[in-house]
């Protein structure tokens, strides 16, 4: 049975599409695991990186299902396609990489239309996890890259999920995400006391090293140690390569021009996170 | 082919564009400037991708199996001329199709050498498939990614 990871945060810009698709390339070139990576942002960034445009709007002009359409497999007049229809799960992963050695790295891409999922909530929140329960034998790991909202979306993620890692800018402002969220987590604690949910823990993302920086995380560290939030220890060093990487469509540690520095930084927080959700 | 003629057609456009902005003569101008410039400078090395000869896998497939040495050499012979997978980059992208990982070198005539094996014992009736792959990695290709994705969000042809 596959380890669902959540990337959580209310706000945006943090690099939640970043880290999941590194993550992702990570756990599949380096620890050799079968990943899936589920794309539940109507932006469609990871999909767009992980696909590469070309294939993305191929995907996408041949009417292949989406996440949208798990949303919407019950909906009398359905939403990407105008028609209800039940989803083949294998119809809707797309195999971006398949190795040799049996690791592999899938995607359910996204689309601009699962904003339109939101309009009409109801009942929905539950499909993506009985989607996931269809194939997830078949996978080691399960990232959820998750839209910047509250909404029935993030408890779609929460109903798949084991774990929910926070990636987070040290930031004033963005820093107030988590405690946003963390309100939102035990709401839905609340509300399903037998869903195993934990967070993982915070990582800083994309730090630089000024004062501002070691202000947003030292405030954190406070309210962590208050609040019991567990912090990564390896920070991820803001690097142009990423976004270089994104447009790739690749690794950081395959992505052309990377210093080692940056590779071997991203890479100890990786071990540290696989560690610390067991896989 | 179709490939070059998109190409231009986007070139095209982007002169338009140009000549509007700038005017006709500002634009001959710059482009004689840059038309100097290629003509005096030699073809850069990086421009150039290093040869590649048929490696020997692919040369003893000759005697033990020539029906995929008939698929096989004239693809080395595209990659040796730098036909084909022109930069190291797009070597890599191939070898994720192969399902190649941990290629160990940023040589191009490197990593060739690394997924010429699998090559040499892939599933035959899968190679021609594979091969055509080959056809459309090309730094071209990522170049426009952001114009395909611009082009299908506002939904033009």
């Amino acid at each position: 049975m596959a380890t669902s990871i959540s990337l959580i945060n209310m706000k945006g810009g943090v690099g939640k599409t970043t880290l999941a698709t590194q993550l992702a390339w990570y756990a599949t070139y380096y620890r050799d695991k079968k990943v899936l990576l589920v794309d539940l942002d109507p932006q469609a960034n990871a999909s767009q990186s992980v696909m590469g445009p070309q294939r993305y709007v191929k995907w996408l002009d041949s009417g292949k299902p989406t996440v949208v359409d798990i949303f919407e497999e019950f909906t009398p007049t359905g939403s990407a396609n105008a028609s209800p229809k039940k989803v083949d799960p294998k119809e809707a992963i797309f195999q971006r990489v398949h190795y040799n050695d049996g690791s592999l790295l899938d995607l359910v891409p996204s689309r601009l239309e699962l904003s339109w999922s939101l309009r009409n909530p109801a009942g929905k929140e539950s499909l993506l996890a009985r989607f996931l329960a269809k194939v997830e034998n078949e996978y080691d790991v399960i990232f959820i890259d998750c839209a910047p909202t509250d909404s029935m979306l993030t408890d779609a993620a929460y109903l798949c999920s084991r774990y929910i890692l926070v990636p987070m800018k040290a930031e004033f402002l963005a820093a107030i995400g988590f405690p946003l969220l963390s309100r939102s987590i035990a709401a839905f604690k609340l509300r399903h006391e037998n869903h195993a949910l934990d967070v993982a823990g915070l990582v800083f993302n994309d730090v630089r090293d000024n004062r501002e920086s070691r202000h947003a995380i030292a405030d954190v560290k406070v309210n962590a140690q208050k609040y019991g939030w567990h912090i990564f220890q390896r920070m991820v060093q803001h690097s142009d390569s990423y976004p270089r990487s994104a447009r790739e469509g690749m690794s950081i540690n395959e992505t052309k021009g990377t210093w080692s520095t940056t590779k071997s930084q991203f890479n100890e927080f990786a071990e540290e996170f696989f560690v610390r959700v067991g896989v | 082919m179709k490939r070059n003629s998109a190409r231009d057609e986007y070139v095209k456009q982007a002169l338009r564009a140009l000549v509007a902005f700038v005017g006709l003569d500002a634009v001959k101008t710059a482009l004689a400037d840059i038309e100097g410039a290629a003509a005096r400078s030699t073809t850069r090395r990086s421009d150039r991708p290093a040869a590649v000869p048929l490696p020997k896998a692919i040369v003893d497939l000759q005697q033990n199996d020539p029906e995929r040495f008939a698929i096989l050499r004239p693809f080395f012979e595209r990659i040796g001329a730098g036909e084909l997978l022109r930069q190291s980059e797009d070597v890599r992208r191939f070898a994720e199709e192969l399902g190649v990982k941990q290629l160990s070198s940023k040589r191009r005539r490197d990593l060739v050498a690394q997924i010429t094996p699998t090559l040499a014992t892939f599933p035959i009736h899968e190679l021609a498939a594979l091969l055509h792959r080959a056809e459309s990695i090309s730094e071209e290709e990522r170049v426009q990614g952001y114009s395909v994705l611009t082009d299908r969000i506002l939904r033009r042809p």
